[in-house]
């Protein structure tokens, strides 16, 4: 059976044009997707946890599905101060379960913006953002700019489906000029009409130094012993930006992980605002995590704020430099984690994964992660976009429903996490 | 040096396969450094090599890339991480990027996941 029009849920991009060739129940071919979707969805059952398991005697051995969850009620219930983590990897209905657990328990709850594009949300907080659709940018755009990101190898179809090489209504390539600013010469930058090298960490002097051009005060003559940008390139590229009739920035990591961090971001934004002075532009960060959005929008329905919200006061608090996980771990401050749909131990840095070895940790994911492997109870699910449905929010914020092609014999994470605020509730009434 | 973390496609790949296998570790458990600095290490492709910072140290496999010299790039994942610290002056994100980072040819093996998860405890 061939399912069409199925979303990947792999990266921002959501690329919802993926045939998967399905013959009982097993997956036999994918097609139009990038390298990263076809290894998802091929082979999605592979490293597959396949039984609920509990750590006893230093071993994680198999269980039912109701003592795992049983035991992961009773972690939750004696911690202290838990942190719930992850969930960008998941779908919408299981983010907002995941809010409505933190919420009973006190916990602090928190998504991967705090390890990516924490910094992007906090600027977006501060100064807004001039947005626009996928659609609209493919359709339209004339001038593009990827900036500190390189979506060849984190988002293989992005440059030629939405962005770069994308055949819009009014907009191709041969009418695009296309421009990388990166440190590095990296793939993205060698499909580009024009690479700009410039030094590491020097993003915040550049963005600002093309400010100042823009509102016609001249590039000072040092620029490129402060930047690492030749001069003549940056009366180029401000000329080019302020004669585009619809350009876009897209940015990632190489702004957000860098030194300045939000105030990367922060100036990046107010150059895109200082830019609709003269035309139409727009500016989209790269998230990485397919749903990343999605627990941006349903956290801030919910409790008003995007990512490392904290409850232990009965209500929410937002503060990234206090509640985001890493610094939860780092500050040996939490006693209990749930990890949702994503993989800490390989993703933090060790001083952090230190913490978490030490402590209860509840890890609820298809394949056995490196998180598993520290874990006291590990209960798999169905993985959200290949064995169960839901939605999830592509990076420019348009919500799209994620098919089920195959079936799992596991309840997706928003059951998981149901059940575990049930038993939750019963084991609370029983104090 | 300068460490920089950043994403790879084959470390995308191998991640969603499997992080337990040979192939994420040989995508993830590398370093990538400008051909001048190679042979200012004494280091060619393939060569082992001890990234060291003040948050810790870890034996990755040397690889040539086009990057500016006094650079060092290594995959996101577990054995970049060794190198990352938990300070994230007051912003909740650690420094992935731009950290100082000495390194050295070795002899010692790279760790395999397991092993980096025995030394977490």
């Amino acid at each position: 059976m061939e399912i069409k029009n199925v979303p990947c849920p792999f990266c921002g991009s959501l690329c919802d044009d993926i045939i998967v060739n399905v013959e009982n129940n097993e997956i036999k071919s994918v097609k139009n997707g990038c390298g990263i979707s076809i290894t998802k969805f091929m082979k999605h059952h592979v490293n597959a946890v396949k039984s609920p398991m509990l750590k006893k005697e230093g071993n994680l051995v198999d269980v039912s599905i109701d003592e795992a969850i049983d035991k992961a009620a009773e972690i939750l219930k004696n911690a202290n101060y838990p942190l719930i983590f992850g969930l960008s990897t998941t779908e919408c209905e299981a983010q907002s379960k995941a809010l409505e657990l933190a919420e009973l328990i006190g916990a602090t709850i928190d998504q991967l913006p705090s390890v990516c594009h924490g910094p992007s949300i906090m600027a977006l907080q501060s100064v807004g953002q001039t947005t626009a659709t996928l659609g609209e940018i493919k359709n339209r755009a004339d001038m593009v700019i990827f900036w500190g990101c390189n979506p060849i190898e984190a988002h293989p179809r992005f440059f030629n489906r939405y962005s770069g090489a994308a055949k819009g209504m009014w907009s191709d390539r041969s009418k695009r000029y296309i421009v990388t600013i990166d440190m590095r010469e990296t793939s993205t930058a060698k499909k580009s009409d024009k690479f700009i090298k410039i030094s590491h960490g020097k993003d915040y002097e550049l963005i600002s130094i093309i400010r100042a051009a823009i509102k016609g005060q001249g590039i000072p003559d040092n620029v490129e012993e402060i930047t690492g940008v030749k001069k003549e390139d940056l009366e180029n590229l401000t000329n080019r930006m302020k004669n585009a009739k619809y350009g876009v920035v897209f940015y990632g990591m190489g702004l957000t992980q860098s030194f300045g961090k939000e105030l990367n971001t922060d100036n990046a934004i107010s150059l895109v605002k200082d830019l609709n002075e003269w035309t139409k532009f727009s500016i989209i960060p790269m998230l990485g995590h397919y749903n990343v959005a999605g627990a941006v929008h349903v956290w801030g329905w919910q409790s008003g704020y995007p990512f490392s919200i904290n409850f232990a006061l009965q209500y929410p608090r937002y503060n990234p430099g206090e509640f985001s996980a890493t610094q939860m771990l780092v500050r040996k401050e939490c006693d209990a984690a749930l990890i949702v749909a994503t993989d800490p131990v390989a993703h933090f840095p060790n001083e952090a994964a230190r913490h978490l070895a030490g402590i209860p940790v509840i890890t609820i994911d298809p394949k056995f992660s490196l998180t598993a492997l520290i874990s006291e109870v590990v209960i798999p699910c169905a993985t959200a976009g290949i064995e169960a449905e839901g939605t999830a929010y592509r990076m420019d914020g348009i919500p799209l429903r994620l098919k089920k092609v195959v079936n799992s014999e596991f309840p997706p994470d928003r059951e998981i996490l149901e059940r575990i605020i049930e038993r939750l509730k019963e084991k609370m009434k029983e104090q | 040096m300068k460490l920089i973390t950043a994403r790879t496609l084959k470390q995308g790949m191998t991640m969603e396969e499997s992080k337990l296998s040979q192939s994420y570790q040989d995508a993830c458990a590398i370093a990538f450094l400008n051909e001048n600095d190679m042979a200012k290490f004494n280091l060619k492709e393939g060569d082992l090599l001890k990234a060291k910072t003040s948050y810790g140290e870890v034996v990755v496999k040397c690889g040539k890339v086009v990057i500016d010299e006094g650079n060092l790039l290594i995959p996101m994942g577990p054995w970049a991480n060794i190198l990352i610290g938990g300070n994230t002056g007051g912003t909740g994100m650690p420094d992935f990027k731009g950290i100082e980072v000495e390194i050295l040819k070795t002899d010692e093996n790279i760790l395999n996941v397991k092993e980096i998860i025995q030394k977490l405890k």
